[in-house]
């Protein structure tokens, strides 16, 4: 059995950042990279599948759509106990929104052949949460978004999912496999990858694609696969906190009307 | 028991005059490593650490390293905890290749130097994204007395002016020029900041109506006294005369019988206020007020009598953690149907060991815990908590310093990891105890164990290879400070009364994203 | 053929106050371009839910029957598919929640249609339709285009837009639903879990506490002020560490996530990452400091640069 994790390297900025000459994005060398906190939760819940079964011996094989810098993450991944590591990438890809990059991972999946595909509900960088179900739309595999809670059998036919609701609610849904599904946030407690881990991922080679071998035709990748553009980016005017002045006394009552108003809406 | 700090263990660095060469050697041997892992790593931290003590050739490689490309300049700008030696390089950077959110980002950053920030407001411009810049220095805490005086020089921007007045370090005479400059928008920041002088608060006093800012004076230490002679109208006014260590016993009295129970609250609070008054207080109507007298350093006997059958769990509970409270009464209070008062006694600093063996089998785990963190645990009362299996209780026994080392040990292989870290805080750990523990997973507790006082210098040694950045960072940094190769005895003498000197000024060394910044 | 189609999201039996937020939206995209709003709902007894959708600037309601009132993915994504085919609207407009972040990327990536999600902002630009979303982390605003699609799926972000007046003239019509292979099954529903003892991860008003504490007996102070204004208390890493208050009330990467937290109010708190790691999604948050520059009043909503004793002894006095 296999399960396709599909991953991200995310992108923050501190403060104090600077615009690209085109304006449509910021300048490269305010990036600062991490691994998108999702997937730690996704990479986690294939693990733990992946360690209840032992007999059935389950593959979990970590993906992302990235230039070089997003090895560094898919080492992460092989330090936890990933088996494989696939980067794919061409620079057409750098025009890419999350419905091309799906184009590029749903190529993959039909190479892989996974039984389930994990992805995150959504990246920390720009949260559009499209990546994950797209990649199921284009497969057209059954797909449940937002799951906080699985329970599967590996070769079982269906999966019971727990989705977690606005409010902290959840709906309780079976969904056919193999499927497509995006993980949330606390859906279990990712482990640290030990140091033995890491120092061997170190080492490890990792399986680099471009779509085109995958055989994503040069028409349908980067800007072209997309259903978006980014036309401009600009800094909004009020960013930061919004502050209350005055004295101590006078900012504490603010905070009592904030308090209140926000309790009477609760 | 307080915040935990583990301070480094200074390392005596004997004379190398008297050294056998053999001896000095390995010093010399596990830098130049230290060297060659930092300039190999795909990471800044290491390099930056080690940069402060470089000196000559070692220095220009590792400077080659660090300031090379834009992107790795920013991001060290970024870093609250980079040292002073390379942010005060990177501001000669800034103004060499003429990067202005580099300037920015090092003028917001509060570990940049005095020396560093002079020099950005020096090559700063007059251009209109200065003012991000201005504004940034006039707030530093580390921007020289000086400085701050000539930017209030040559400013108008009212934001510029703000932050000046915002910023602790200002000294009274530059707030007092400030309020000469009659601004009303100032008058509040002027009237809360603690080194505004008599003088000037009282010309604020008079050029406001606002109850606000005339609240606001009369809360601030150096007050006039004269101000705090009568009873003022507004009830924010008589609220900072009621709290105030200088007002007199005749005014409290006054002000702890006035309608509005925010006053008297202020008044049971006010450790001036006399017994007399406070005798009504203990029976106010509104239980805010009572709890304040509970809480009083000087709560006399005769008023916890009063109080300690207070329908109120507050009153209660501050009570039986009060020091001032007679022990006799804790047995009461280890009675309680309310779990926070029986806990609240768990912390009196004098409940008998007799009342602490009861506690210890509270059927309240958050109870328990509280015998659990004390040192004056009896033998058995420890032994009792250590078979519990809630992790409160638990981390209080692995934090205790009476408790085994077999019994450590035990608790250092618990599946969660906040025992763990229990054990890595405690302070008697030894060695043995500690050594299994710098194979965690979670980088903290990797530098908790690595600044553990009771490892040797060998153990933290073999832990240089660290592959988490910011662990290996502090990892470094330590390094740095106890085996850069010093040039001269003179420089040698510097760096050992630097190292001893930093100790003594931070016991907790330098932040890192993993823990909490100052 | 043009228009504006909008599908309404609805739970246990009401239309979600959500969807009429998109309704407002739809009806100021209208006043733009010119077009037809249609409003779409689906269910076993879809009719219950058309008096909600009778609003100003809503041209035509459309039921559509299906096998059940709750949600499923396919079946949302083959009506929508099935009413852009009859309708060619120039317009899809939906809410970015929970369910259709399960079928709204589906939807558009197989019929390739202009797609963006969490939209806050909607413009036109001649004949083409353009969306406003944060990026980032919310640090930049990014404006969207939809070069040469004619039909375009627009998730909005819930409180962007208020919901249009009662009224309007609707015309009531409905809608054959297409065949649905369904490959998901709705079970049940479980409401959230009510009170219980001390749960950051519960809690939706959280007031915690850092290092500018000072003290454990400090500790019960801001205790009292907490149950005063009827927050949970929590606390960063080292209060826990130290044994002031139980690890359950820890916010952080090593603790709690305050996952349905809406209101987070921090005290003392610098704001080191991993302690943001536990709250900075919070919508509300207020953080109070001594430090105009503490990394917390980047995530905040509310900032105080204050002394947290003082504040806090000033707040007690209103509750």
């Amino acid at each position: 059995m296999k399960i396709l994790v599909t991953i991200k390297q995310v992108a923050s900025l501190d403060e104090d950042f600077e615009l690209r000459d085109d304006g449509r994005d910021v300048e490269a060398d305010f990036h600062v990279f991490d691994l998108n906190e999702w997937d730690h939760y996704a990479l986690e819940e294939a693990m733990r599948l992946k360690e209840g079964a032992q007999d059935a011996g389950i593959e979990v094989v970590v993906a992302t759509v990235g230039p070089d810098s997003a090895d560094e993450e898919l080492r992460k991944c092989l330090a936890k106990g990933a088996d494989r590591a696939i980067r794919i990438w061409s620079d057409d890809l750098e025009g890419a929104d999350p419905v091309g990059i799906a184009r590029v991972l749903a190529a993959l999946a039909r190479k892989e052949a996974p039984d389930l595909i994990f992805a995150g509900v959504q990246a920390s960088d720009h949260a559009y949460g499209a990546t994950g179900m797209a990649l199921a739309g284009l497969l057209d595999w059954p797909h449940a978004a937002v799951v906080a809670g699985l329970d599967y059998s590996p070769g079982s036919p269906c999966a019971t999912v727990r989705r977690e609701l606005e409010g902290g609610a959840y709906a309780t849904v079976k969904v056919q496999t193999p499927a497509v599904l995006t993980l949330q946030l606390g859906i279990n407690t990712p482990r640290y990858a030990s140091l033995r881990g890491i120092k061997q991922a170190a080492a490890r080679s990792i399986e680099t694609l471009s779509p085109a071998e995958l055989g994503v035709p040069a028409g349908e990748t980067g800007a072209a696969g997309s259903l978006s553009r980014v036309r401009r980016v600009y800094v909004p005017e009020l960013g930061r906190a919004q502050m209350i002045d005055g004295t101590p006394a006078e900012q504490a009552a603010r905070l009592a009307s904030l308090i209140k108003e926000f309790r009477g809406e609760a | 028991m307080s915040t935990p700090q583990i301070p480094i263990r200074p390392i005596a660095l004997a004379d190398p005059a008297a050294r056998a060469p053999s001896v000095a050697a390995t010093p010399r041997r596990h830098w130049r490593e230290l060297v060659g892992l930092a300039l190999e790593a795909d990471d800044l931290y290491g390099a930056a650490a080690l940069y402060p003590y470089a000196c000559g050739h070692d220095q220009e490689r590792l400077g080659a390293r660090l300031f090379n490309t834009r992107r790795d300049r920013l991001a060290l700008a970024t870093l609250s905890f980079a040292p002073a030696a390379v942010l005060a390089r990177l501001a000669a950077v800034a103004h060499e290749s003429s990067d202005t959110t580099l300037g920015v980002r090092l003028a917001r950053n509060p570990s940049t130097p005095g020396r560093a920030l002079e020099a950005l407001a020096a090559h700063a411009g007059e251009t209109d994204e200065a003012w991000r810049l201005w504004q940034l220095l006039a707030r530093h805490a580390n921007a020289p007395h000086a400085l701050l005086a000539a930017i209030a020089s040559r400013t108008e921007d009212l934001a510029v002016l703000r932050a000046l007045c915002e910023n602790v370090d200002v000294p009274a005479d530059l707030l007092t020029q400030l309020e000469q400059r009659g601004i009303a928008t100032l008058q509040r920041l002027l009237a809360i900041h603690l080194a505004t002088d008599e003088e000037t608060l009282t010309r604020l006093w008079n050029s406001t109506r606002a109850n606000a800012v005339r609240a606001q004076v009369l809360r601030h230490p150096y007050c006039p006294d004269a101000l705090l002679r009568s009873i003022p109208a507004s009830v924010p006014e008589k609220r900072s005369v009621a709290l105030h260590a200088r007002t007199s016993a005749e005014v409290l009295t006054l002000l702890a019988r006035e309608d509005d129970a925010t006053v008297r609250r202020a008044a049971a609070v006010n450790p001036g206020t006399p017994a007399g008054a406070l005798i009504a207080l203990c029976f106010d109507a509104e239980p805010a007020v009572r709890r304040a007298v509970a809480a009083r350093a000087d709560v006399a006997p005769r008023v916890v009598d009063w109080l300690a059958g207070d329908a109120d769990a507050w009153v209660r509970r501050s009570l039986a953690r009060n020091p001032a409270c007679p022990v006799e009464w804790l047995s009461r209070f280890v009675q309680d149907e309310e779990s926070g008062v029986r806990r609240a006694a768990s912390r009196h600093p004098r409940c008998p060991a007799r009342l602490l063996a009861l506690l210890a089998t509270d059927d309240v785990a958050w109870v328990r815990a509280g015998v659990a963190y004390r040192d004056d645990l009896p033998r058995a009362v420890l032994n009792q908590l250590a078979r519990d299996t809630d992790v409160d209780v638990l981390c209080g026994v692995a934090r205790n310093p009476a408790t085994s080392q077999a019994r450590l040990a035990r608790l250092a292989e618990h599946d969660v990891p906040d025992v763990r870290r229990a054990v890595i805080l405690n302070r008697q750990a030894t060695r043995r105890v500690l050594l299994p523990l710098r194979d965690e997973g979670y980088p903290l507790h990797r530098v908790l164990v690595f600044e553990h006082p009771n490892l040797t210098d060998a153990d933290r040694w073999r832990m240089r290879l660290d592959p988490d950045s910011e662990a290996r960072m502090r990892i470094f940094g330590y390094f740095g400070r106890t085996l850069a190769p010093q040039t001269s005895p003179a420089t040698r003498l510097a760096h050992r009364n630097i190292t001893a000197h930093d100790l003594q000024q931070h016991p907790v060394h330098d932040p890192t994203n993993m823990m909490e910044p100052r | 053929m043009s228009g504006i189609l909008v599908l309404v999201e609805h739970r246990h039996g009401q239309v979600r106050p959500v969807s009429l937020e998109v309704l407002g939206a739809a009806v100021q995209a209208k006043e733009a371009s010119g077009e037809r709003l249609t409003v779409a709902v689906l269910g076993a007894r879809p009719d219950a839910f058309t008096e909600a959708l009778k609003l100003a600037g809503v041209d035509e309601i459309l039921t559509v029957q299906t096998a059940s009132d709750a949600f499923d993915p396919d079946t949302y994504e083959a009506v929508s598919r099935a009413l852009i085919q009859d309708r060619s609207p120039s317009l899809v407009l939906l809410p970015h929640t929970i369910d259709t972040l399960g079928y709204a990327a589906p939807l558009a990536a197989k019929g390739n249609y202009g797609f963006t999600t969490d939209a806050f902002g909607l413009s036109r630009d001649g004949d083409a339709w353009l969306a406003t979303r944060s990026g980032y982390g919310q640090k930049v605003n990014m404006e969207i285009e939809f070069p040469g699609r004619a039909t375009v799926v627009v998730t909005l972000r819930p409180g962007s837009f208020k919901a249009p007046d009662a009224g309007g003239a609707a015309v009531l019509g409905s809608f054959a639903a297409p065949p649905v292979a369904e490959r998901s099954t709705h079970i049940e529903f479980e409401e959230p879990a009510a009170g219980g003892d001390v749960d950051i991860a519960g809690a939706d008003f959280i007031l915690s506490v850092g290092r500018g504490i000072g003290e454990e007996t400090h500790v019960e102070q801001f205790k009292e002020l907490a149950d005063a204004v009827g927050a949970t208390l929590g606390c960063s890493r080292p209060i826990a560490d130290s044994g002031w208050l139980p690890k359950a009330h820890q916010v952080g990467q090593s603790g709690k996530t305050a996952a349905n937290c809406k209101v987070y109010i921090a005290m003392g708190i610098s704001g080191s990452v991993q302690h943001m790691a536990g709250m900075k999604h919070v919508e509300n948050i207020i953080a109070v400091n001594t430090d105009p520059e503490a990394s917390i009043f980047t995530i905040a909503k509310y900032g105080i640069v204050g002394d947290i004793f003082e504040i806090g002894e000033e707040l007690r006095n209103h509750f």
